[in-house]
């Protein structure tokens, strides 16, 4: 089905318009990016007669024929891409209309709408590459669309930096992944991604844990889990918007897609290091985010902590679950995001010092907000809860000691996100509150459009909906019933939560008895230094690189010359005395010979610097080494 | 004897056209001073040559009485010879530093060049292979030191004090190999290799490495690439572009077709190959990352670059090769078009720091867009030109089980991308300043489009590539 093509088409097409155009089309690029996302969202709507049906539509073309496979590229269509079609296109248009209100002052206005659209045209295309290499080409343009993203506004230095660090970051990941990539096409000869549950018979099942835990390696990077999370908390250095989408709801839900697409190649091994994985990052980001005082740096701890609980469902071997949560993930943060972006744009503040009591001045925003929050903490029968639930009711019937690990993770979810919520909102007004407006129409309306996601959405998942969710993607035996236990748990970590952020975090009250507070105020300096891990990395591997760099170079371009120093200083004498008896004698005797020689003087130069012949002394030993290397091991 | 000959030109017509108006340009130099009249006549003769070519077969015999071989092969790297004159000849329109009174002569000397390099890749018999190195070194040489300034004279004297140490080296391993083969011929040498093996082991393992030595030497391989960042830095920047390519390429068709003479011997030779590739990379990328100017940048990364390359011989299989030739071409394309960034800022600004590149995306949004896509595809970023030659030749690696060779490989490319984006960073994410804006020149731009169409182009679509590569088909 060739009409596959205009899905990630149509964004293109209109990021090259842009690129090209931009300036002459001022304002107005803006809505021709809203138009161009909005027209994908109803293309997918339009697909789904034949996705419900169980079809995989598809549309391909030979690429290379020479090789020594032929090379089929291909877009196709099934149950899983077609849900992250929907959350990219429909989060993406909203996002792009906030967007309007929110970039309305830039002056690089198009240039942002150009990328914006060149980065949901390279996410389509990675949720419907049929292909490996398209797959990963893809991975690379979001990434790259990321770095622009993140240092759009460039003028500020942290921004810049954080641009570079993204995309480097997710780059160490990337190696993995091309490797897995690489060895899955010499050990199977096919990078098809339809057919990997047969690629899975042929392969020893090593070769298997290799490849998987090497693409999970990708994974770990474009997902910020630990330990290369580093990124994405200095990602937020990007207008809002951009947080909302490419580093909330979608490039960052990449990974988790990755795994989820390649789940036939993981092996229980490779699904273990997934589950360690996963649970860590979930855990360790949460902690962090309980101490965080930036409003989009506790979203950007919270999205590193819930994209790992997407990851432990991948390793209980729940995919369905994992793309379930992922879904309803996207749409709660998204909305958190939008709301932080309308605090900010309203208050121009995103320190939590300098927000309170927001409810009485941005209404819309509180009550979305206020949304978001709730189904993301699990509050019973919002779309978050949904989602949340299944993931613990299948722990709990797998391993306990995860069940547990994530009952205390939801509790620290509902913990930070409601600390959160009523800083920012609840308490007397801060002077920076009291001059803060409702912010303009266009970026209220996708406000309360994804709040009425944020809270419905996950019906689709839920036995009320017969997990109608579920059918799409083709899982067909899911446990009908509500299990009463599951709510009233969920709605006590809830409750559980909202008691800690009161009074802890909003009321500052000190809970812990005094003899441990001591420990608490140590636990509470790690977690704000964000356990030291960036500290860690420069000390232990940034700066020795650097050196070793610097070291490298240095003998590069100096081989040898201690070696030859006191040679090189008793040539450079000599010359000099060459050089005085030039001037006295020759160059008094005859000008125009003396012209002469010093163009001829030239080679004594050469050598006085002391660099040519230390080069070939080298050159000289390194044949003798070779040589006698070779010969010698024979 | 004389037929012998005659039919031998047959297949050797480019040749002997490139040389014939290489002497012309020279004579024309005599009358025009303004260096218009030897550019056009440089062009039309680089068009016959490749006129010439497009008619050339590929024979299976030798001609010259077995002194070259006209095979796909050589065809293949003939072309790349020819597409790498006529980009260098864009450039030196562009360049000041050229002037325009000396242009006939190196114009003559680039084109007589052209020849050597396609000598190296037609060579079969070991003083051709000699004598065509040596042509195409001399005429470096000359290329490097030829404007009249003590920087260019001082580059051009030091790179000739490598080379010479170098071709005296390998010509000492040429002797010894010809005393023990008694054979010059490189099919001879293929049959006479194994008895003298089994006769000499290491004497022959001997001369083979001293042989090498040149080769290395002119692919910058480490430990023999110390001449590169040097002489680049001398040059006149359209100069080192040449260099970084075009003898590059042609030196690697030749080891190709002496590795495959020397086949008996690879398994000794191999761990050499193994551990220098990997040397090779990681030590051009390591140095790449400490540069602040622009030409040595470029050097080291060649350096790395090289050491990719290397990677289809050290995987030893017809897949590694192919692999090779395909990244060259790759190559060929994205190292001339980073040059050719490079020479637009450099003779604009007139700094070779990397300073000059400072919000390149204000002054020249189209000429750092093209820049963009070269650093890109250097580091190795899909859908680019230079990611399919990676993506093969990583690949070839692992297929001949060279999981370690391919592993630093992976790891070097990204630890590359940290310089390419660095000038990203410098050209997009940096004010201007009080920097002017850059308005590259016609002819710059033609050989900025030219790359910039095929470094994307065959990213998409590889498959007209592959499709000359199917030719190929010499067996290490």
């Amino acid at each position: 089905m060739i009409a596959l093509l205009f899905i990630p088409g149509v964004p293109l097409i209109t990021a090259v318009l842009l690129l090209l155009f931009g300036r002459r089309i001022g304002k107005a690029s803006a809505w021709l990016t809203v138009l161009a996302l909005a027209s994908t969202f109803f293309m997918t709507i339009a697909l789904s007669d034949l996705v419900f049906a169980g079809n995989r539509i598809g549309f391909s073309w030979v690429w290379l024929s020479q090789a020594s496979a032929n090379w089929t590229l291909g877009l196709s269509v099934d149950g899983l891409s077609w849900v992250m079609l929907v959350v990219v296109t429909s989060i993406g248009t909203l996002i792009a209309l906030y967007s309007i209100g929110y970039m309305h002052h830039d002056p690089r206005f198009s240039r942002f709408f150009a990328y914006l659209s060149l980065f949901c045209a390279s996410m389509l295309g990675l949720v419907m590459a049929d292909h490996f290499l398209l797959l990963y080409a893809c991975w690379e343009l979001v990434g790259l669309c990321s770095y622009l993203l993140i240092s759009f506004w460039f003028e500020k230095s942290a921004a810049a930096e954080a641009g570079r660090k993204a995309f480097l970051t997710t780059r160490i990941g990337d190696t993995g992944m091309l490797l897995g990539i690489l060895i899955l096409f010499w050990s199977s000869g096919s990078l098809q991604l339809g057919n990997l549950a047969q690629v899975r018979q042929t392969l020893d099942p090593h070769v298997l844990t290799l490849i998987s835990a090497l693409l999970f390696f990708g994974a770990i990077g474009k997902s910020a889990q630990v330990p290369l999370h580093i990124w994405l908390p200095d990602a937020m250095e990007g207008p809002t918007p951009v947080s909302a989408l490419i580093h909330a709801a979608t490039m960052v839900a990449a990974g988790v897609y990755l795994v989820a697409r390649t789940f036939p190649l993981f092996t229980p091994e490779s699904l273990n290091l997934v589950l360690g994985i996963g649970l860590a990052t979930h855990l360790f980001a949460a902690t962090i985010a309980l101490t965080m005082t930036d409003i989009k740096r506790v979203l950007a701890y919270s999205t590193i902590s819930q994209l790992g609980l997407m990851m432990t469902a991948l390793g209980l071997k729940a995919m369905p679950l994992a793309l379930f949560h992922l879904c309803m993930h996207a749409f709660c943060k998204a909305l958190l995001f939008l709301g932080a972006g309308s605090v900010i744009h309203g208050t121009h503040q995103q320190e939590l010092e300098h927000l309170r009591g927001l409810r009485h001045f941005m209404p819309l925003t509180w009550i979305t907000f206020l949304i978001a929050v709730l189904s993301l903490s699990g509050a019973p029968f919002l779309s978050g809860f949904w989602s949340k639930d299944a993931i613990l009711l299948q722990a709990q019937h797998t391993m306990s000691w995860v069940f547990w690990s994530l009952v205390l993770g939801a509790l620290l979810t509902a913990t930070y996100l409601l600390r959160l919520y009523l800083r920012c909102f609840h308490g007397s007004p801060s002077s920076d509150a009291k001059h803060a407006h409702e912010s303009p129409a266009i970026m209220t309306a996708p406000l309360v459009l994804l709040a009425i996601f944020a809270a419905g959405i996950g019906l689709v998942g839920s036995p009320w909906m017969h997990h109608l969710f579920f059918r799409i993607i083709g899982v067909h035996e899911m446990h009908e019933g509500i299990e009463i236990g599951m709510v009233a748990l969920s709605a006590a970590l809830v409750l559980g939560g909202f008691w800690l952020a009161w009074q802890v975090g909003f009321r500052r009250r000190q809970l812990l008895p005094a003899s441990l507070r001591p420990i608490g105020q140590w636990l509470y300096q790690a977690a704000f230094h964000k356990y030291y891990v960036d500290e860690f990395y420069d000390k232990a591997i940034l700066q020795p690189f650097y050196a070793a760099t610097r070291a490298f170079s240095r003998f590069d371009q100096k081989v040898v010359d201690g070696a030859v120093n006191a040679a090189g200083s008793g040539t450079w004498r000599l010359g000099q005395w060459k050089e005085r008896f030039d001037r006295l004698i020759v160059d008094r005797a005859v000008n125009g010979v003396a012209t002469a020689t010093r163009n001829l003087g030239l080679l004594p130069r050469l050598i006085q610097t002391g660099i040519v012949h230390p080069y070939l002394l080298m050159i000289v030993v390194a044949i003798v080494a070779l040589a006698v290397g070779v010969i010698a091991s024979q | 004897m004389s037929g012998v000959l005659l039919d031998s030109l047959a297949a050797w017509w480019p040749e002997v056209i490139l040389s014939a108006g290489a002497l012309v340009v020279l004579l024309t130099a005599v009358w025009s001073k303004r260096g218009q009249i030897p550019l056009i006549l440089s062009w039309v003769t680089l068009g016959a040559s490749a006129w010439a070519l497009t008619q050339t077969g590929v024979s299976s015999n030798a001609p010259f009485f077995g002194l070259i071989v006209c095979d796909g092969f050589s065809l293949l790297f003939r072309w790349i010879a020819l597409g790498s004159i006529a980009i260098t000849l864009l450039m030196i329109m562009a360049s000041q530093e050229v002037r325009a009174s000396m242009r006939g002569e190196y114009l003559a000397i680039l084109l007589l060049m052209g020849v050597g390099l396609m000598l190296m890749v037609e060579a079969n018999h070991l003083l051709m292979a000699y004598l065509s190195i040596e042509f195409v070194s001399l005429s470096g040489y000359l290329l490097v030191g030829f404007p009249d300034n003590a920087r260019a004279a001082e580059g051009a004297l030091k790179y000739f004090l490598f080379g010479a140490l170098a071709s005296a080296v390998m010509l000492f391993g040429m002797s010894l190999l010809y005393g023990m083969t008694d054979a010059l011929l490189f099919p001879e040498l293929l049959q006479k290799i194994q008895p003298a093996a089994a006769a000499f082991p290491q004497g022959v393992l001997l001369a083979v490495i001293l042989l090498l030595v040149g080769l290395a030497f002119k692919i910058s391989m480490v430990p023999f690439h110390l001449w590169t960042p040097d002489a680049y830095e001398a040059a006149p920047m359209p100069v080192a572009a040449l260099l970084s390519v075009a003898p590059k390429a042609a030196a690697f068709g030749l080891l190709i077709r002496f590795l495959s003479t020397l086949a008996p011997l690879w398994q000794d030779l191999y761990p050499i190959f193994s551990s220098l590739t990997i040397l090779t990379m990681t030590l051009g990328n390591l140095v790449a990352l400490a540069q602040t100017n622009i030409k040595r940048l470029l050097a080291y990364s060649t350096i790395a670059q090289a050491g990719y390359l290397l990677i289809g011989i050290t995987a030893g299989t017809p897949i590694g090769v192919q692999a090779l030739v395909l990244y060259l071409i790759a190559y060929l394309f994205m190292n001339f078009g980073a040059f050719a960034c490079a020479v637009a800022v450099v003779e604009q600004t007139g700094s070779e720091s990397l300073d000059a590149f400072r919000g390149l995306s204000t002054r020249a949004p189209v000429l750092a867009f093209a820049c963009v896509l070269f650093l890109l595809s250097l580091a190795g970023i899909p859908p680019l030109f230079g990611f399919m030659g990676k993506f093969f030749l990583f690949g070839a690696a692992l297929q001949a089980g060279q999981t370690l060779v391919a592993v630093a490989a992976v790891i070097n490319s990204a630890i590359a991308l940290y310089y390419y984006v660095n000038i990203m960073r410098l050209m997009f994410l940096q004010s201007a300043g009080e920097a002017q804006a850059l308005q590259p020149v016609p002819a710059l731009h033609l050989a900025l489009g030219v790359c910039a169409l095929a470094t994307l182009f065959f990213g998409l679509f590889p498959s007209s590539v592959l499709s000359w590569l199917g030719p190929i088909r010499l067996v290490l």
